[in-house]
């Protein structure tokens, strides 16, 4: 069989189903709301979005692999190049730059100048430590885990909080070998 | 450096631009933020009726903003239609609502519907309209489909009767129907529901129907469509339907 081609995060893009962005945008901005009447705590917050982008992130990867065609990522390097140019692309209609890169090549930035997620938000005083959009660190945590990368992801900059762009450190701890579960003869 | 040129600094939010009009996100980003939303609200609440509730809320804050953003965009209000009826109850119908589309009801959790969220938006416009009203989402089975249709039903208060209200009423809808890529009820559909009116007619249910109005006041009948309100099978059987279409989906009688 010939290898499948990989299409480009805007043919994706292009051929998939799209909603309004303000819809999606209005629509996370009830629930963070919903968290932060809930839960009070900012950082329980920022766990809580974190978590629920885990739990995304977990079931993105398969329609991302699925529509997008990639190969197997050759090095981690390749793996952040995908998530920047299709993986985003393809979700979120907006792409993100790869940048500062650790010698061992083991960690990078992704940068993200458009962030569909914090359109018309500002954030109060009161809640200066929240990290409004965790969820997408959650998201990359929880796609990469189930493709045998356990990573960790950290905030470096925030729009919401002052900086020029979003900007995520990601960082690969270590990769996993695929574990197969345990079968029993029956 | 990073978009030199490109991005100014507001020092607040509201002397912002606003941005680019109509961009989009993929369904499934919307699916999968829609889905966390439901599950967590599900570990917050104890019984179906409070988690329809918790959505409606949350669709409730995005539609008081929805309406905000519609009208910034200064949009030609050339698709006012001239409705000539004064009902107070009007119906938005999809076969396949955008929220009910990716996730399935366990059993036991009976006639739960997230159709609850867009009820929220949609109260939420027609809220900060000035048009108070009651909005509920309903799922009506239709033969010879697998998955119930989804019925918006939303019933304005009283104050709500003036032509210019009715109006602009419609226009909202019609306009939130486009946020919510929702599709109004089409020709073939409004016929559909015409067979559905002949079997009640021939059931003769309908002599019941005319008579339920809000408050004693006369209900006059659509000119567009010339007949009698429709009734809809699943729903409260007193309860008048009245179809929105688009004005290139009338039927003339």
């Amino acid at each position: 069989m010939a290898p499948l081609v990989p299409k480009t995060g805007d043919a994706i893009f292009a051929s998939i189903d799209r909603v309004n962005a303000e819809l999606f945008t209005l629509t996370y901005g009830a629930m963070v709301r919903q968290l932060l009447t809930d839960l009070e705590e900012v950082d329980v917050v920022n766990k809580q979005l974190d978590q629920m982008g885990y739990n995304i992130g977990a079931r993105l990867i398969d329609e991302f692999l699925a529509k997008s065609n990639v190969s197997r990522c050759v090095d981690f390097k390749e793996t952040a190049d995908v998530i920047a140019k299709v993986g985003l692309k393809m979700f979120l209609g907006v792409t993100a730059s790869v940048s500062n890169w650790d010698p061992e090549g083991s960690s990078f930035s992704l940068v993200l100048d458009d962030n569909p997620l914090v359109d018309f938000v500002e954030l109060p005083d009161t809640f200066q430590g929240l990290h409004y959009c965790n969820i997408l660190s959650g998201v990359i945590r929880g796609a990469l885990e189930m493709v045998s990368m356990k990573t960790e992801i950290t905030w470096i900059r925030d729009m919401l909080h002052g900086d020029d762009a979003y900007e995520l450190r990601v960082k690969l701890l270590k990769q996993i070998p695929e574990e197969y579960p345990y079968k029993d003869d029956e | 450096m990073i978009g030199v040129g490109k991005i100014k600094h507001y020092t607040n939010l509201l002397e912002k631009p606003l941005s680019r009009g109509r961009q989009e996100v993929s369904l499934s980003a919307f699916a999968f933020l829609f889905s966390e939303l439901v599950q967590y609200n599900q570990t917050q609440v104890d019984n179906i009726a409070e988690l329809e509730r918790r959505l409606e809320d949350a669709g409730y804050a995005v539609g008081a903003r929805v309406l905000e953003l519609l009208c910034h965009r200064e949009k030609v209000a050339d698709s006012l239609e001239k409705g000539t009826e004064h009902e107070d109850e009007y119906m938005i119908s999809e076969k396949e609502l955008l929220v009910n589309r990716f996730i399935s009801i366990p059993k036991d959790m009976g006639a739960f519907n997230c159709g609850a969220f867009v009820a929220g938006i949609v109260k939420g416009v027609l809220d900060s309209a000035g048009f108070p009203a009651v909005v509920t989402a309903h799922f009506v089975p239709m033969e010879g489909q697998q998955r119930p249709r989804t019925t918006i039903l939303i019933k304005f208060a009283e104050e709500a009767n003036a032509i210019e209200a009715c109006m602009l009423q419609r226009y909202i809808l019609d306009q939130v129907a486009l946020e919510l890529n929702v599709d109004l009820v089409t020709q073939t559909e409004v016929a559909h529901l015409r067979d559905l009116e002949d079997q009640v007619a021939a059931k003769q249910i309908k002599g019941e129907t005319q008579v339920e109005t809000t408050g004693g006041k006369e209900q006059l009948i659509s000119k567009q469509l010339q007949d009698p309100s429709h009734v809809l099978e699943g729903l409260n059987m007193r309860a008048r339907a009245k179809i929105i279409g688009r004005t290139n989906y009338e039927v003339s009688s």
